[in-house]
């Protein structure tokens, strides 16, 4: 068995007889886009999952919607399943190419895995190799599918840690991994109460409780819908009752792992309700019996006289005294409205005669197309009749966003052959 | 004579012993369970202080653990008038005390 700590195994392009360089295939789940690694010399054949999928849905060659090509599910020159993605023309050297599709297929139920508890269970035992039954998943399972949690994202970075992997999966829906607790995983804050408390905090227990202003949020922004990385769509939600109090206090919740706006404004919505509102840290000392993560203890002492039933976030279990401290969290008032205040999709590149212009960080990248569709490979682009830039083979160029800010610009092409074309075009 | 002021509805003053109370508000009430007041720290880091307060009864428990103070403006008064003001940043309960953090 594997050591949570290790990378996860995952096979990279070097294991087929030819490959451009050393990448890992990625694993997808649920609705999902990532990059296509290229295959064949042609370039024609482009791989997009290091296993069978339920289907490639759309192909983006240079940011653009492509329609000449098909998908299926194969196996490759090692006889391993991959889903596969084959153009009728080979694609041009240096282009972007991405797909969008519905991922990985549960090994005997056949269907898209894309409850958490599922890619969790794939990932560790199927990937990882830790050898942990299915049915230890059920309770997360079930936890999920109560609160309408689905996921979709990739695993593609071979340097990743299982563990790593695992809490990014958990942190992005707003659940917590552990390893040694009685449910491997549960959602938290919030979340459903599935076990019956295990002890009552109360005197002698040693306890101590602090609350952090630094803690309040009042507006929580989610950022979703990653590929390559980078999140395609954000939302906002805010608890108005609680500026008034505190004033405006934003967080950001990056979620790699949500590929949906419904669920990320249910965990937008649940994580607000929390971080909005006081919460005690509490640490409690001496129980004497095993208590773990996730287990939920009754709170009855008088040093933080707020009783009910909390759930188990941190433990150190001392074997030889059998004895447990363990830390809670506490959050006191009423819970908190919740609305929703913004929702924005990032852009995707605009489509000129001859040019397509993206934005990417601080660069607008510019991709200029000759007439036949191919990218202009050594034109030279004159933003504004002032800057000029040299395309390179891709047909590509780059101008700073401080150069071309937002608002109109003027592009003149002056592609290799000759041609001149100016084109206008709105960032 | 020493004074922290806690404003809030109600604003809760915090004094060391019953001639203090004289610096409070006439109208507002004001808690014996003053224990200590740290230096004021400045340079580098925001100045701040800590205030330690009496919790043996769980009597900050009883004003703290519903409502708590953070986020709300504090003043610290001695006999020459204001000496600190600036927002409670943590509050931390335990068996026998009560510390405020207080940061301008």
């Amino acid at each position: 068995m594997r050591a949570l700590s290790e990378a996860l195994p995952l096979r990279t392009t070097a294991v087929w007889g030819e490959y451009r360089e050393a990448k890992a295939i990625p694993h997808r789940y649920g609705e999902c886009g990532g990059a296509m690694l290229q295959y064949d010399r042609q370039r024609t054949q482009f791989v997009w999952a290091d296993h069978a999928v339920q289907s490639v849905d759309e192909v983006l060659v240079g940011g653009q919607p492509a329609g000449n090509w098909v998908w299926r599910n194969t196996t490759d020159s090692t006889g391993q399943p991959i889903a596969l993605v084959e153009f009728d023309q080979p694609v041009d050297e240096g282009v972007d190419l991405l797909a969008r599709g519905r991922g990985k297929l549960h090994p005997t139920r056949g269907t898209l895995i894309e409850s958490p508890a599922d890619v969790l269970w794939d990932m560790l035992t199927n990937i990882a190799g830790r050898g942990l039954a299915e049915s230890q998943f059920a309770e997360f399972r079930a936890e999920c599918e109560q609160a309408g949690i689905i996921v979709g994202g990739s695993l593609q970075d071979s340097a990743q840690a299982a563990r790593g992997a695992a809490v990014d999966l958990c942190r992005s829906i707003g659940a917590r991994f552990a390893p040694d607790a009685r449910r491997i995983a549960f959602l938290w804050p919030g979340g459903a109460a599935a076990t019956a408390s295990l002890a009552t905090i109360e005197p002698p227990h040693v306890l101590e409780a602090r609350q952090q202003h630094a803690d309040i949020v009042t507006e929580l922004t989610v950022r979703y819908r990653f590929e390559e990385g980078e999140p395609r769509e954000a939302l906002a939600v805010e608890a108005p009752g609680v500026v008034a109090r505190y004033g405006r206090r934003p967080a950001e919740h990056v979620a790699p792992w949500i590929s949906s706006a419904r669920v990320a404004l249910s965990v937008a919505t649940r994580l607000l309700q929390h971080q909005a509102r006081p919460v005690w840290s509490v640490a409690i000392n001496g129980i004497e019996r095993e208590l773990r993560i996730g287990d939920k203890v009754t709170l009855d002492h008088p040093v933080l006289p707020l009783g009910g039933e909390h759930r188990v976030i941190g433990r150190e279990y001392d074997a030889e005294l059998k004895r447990t401290a363990v830390s809670i969290a506490v959050p006191v008032g009423d819970t908190p409205a919740v609305s929703l205040v913004r929702q924005s999709t990032r852009l995707t590149p605009e489509r000129y005669a001859g040019v397509s212009v993206d934005t990417r960080g601080t660069q607008r990248l510019l991709t200029v197309y000759a007439s036949d569709g191919s990218p202009a490979a050594g034109a030279a682009v004159v933003l504004d009749g002032a800057v000029t830039r040299i395309a390179d083979g891709a047909g590509r160029v780059e101008f700073p966003a401080a150069v071309m800010p937002v608002g109109a610009h003027t592009l003149t092409i002056r592609t290799a052959d000759g041609a001149e074309l100016v084109v206008g075009v709105t960032v | 004579m020493i004074l922290l002021r806690i404003a809030g509805d109600p604003a809760r003053n915090f004094v060391r012993n019953r001639e203090a109370r004289s610096l409070a508000e006439p109208k507002e009430a004001a808690h014996e369970l003053l224990v200590g007041v740290s230096p004021i720290r400045s340079g580098d880091e925001n100045a701040n202080l800590s205030i330690t307060l009496q919790n043996a009864a769980g009597q900050c428990s009883a004003l703290f653990a519903m409502r708590p103070s953070t986020g709300a403006a504090a003043v610290l008064y001695d006999d020459a008038g204001e000496r600190f003001a600036g927002i409670v940043t943590a509050i931390t309960l335990s068996a026998d005390s009560c510390t405020l953090e207080v940061q301008s």
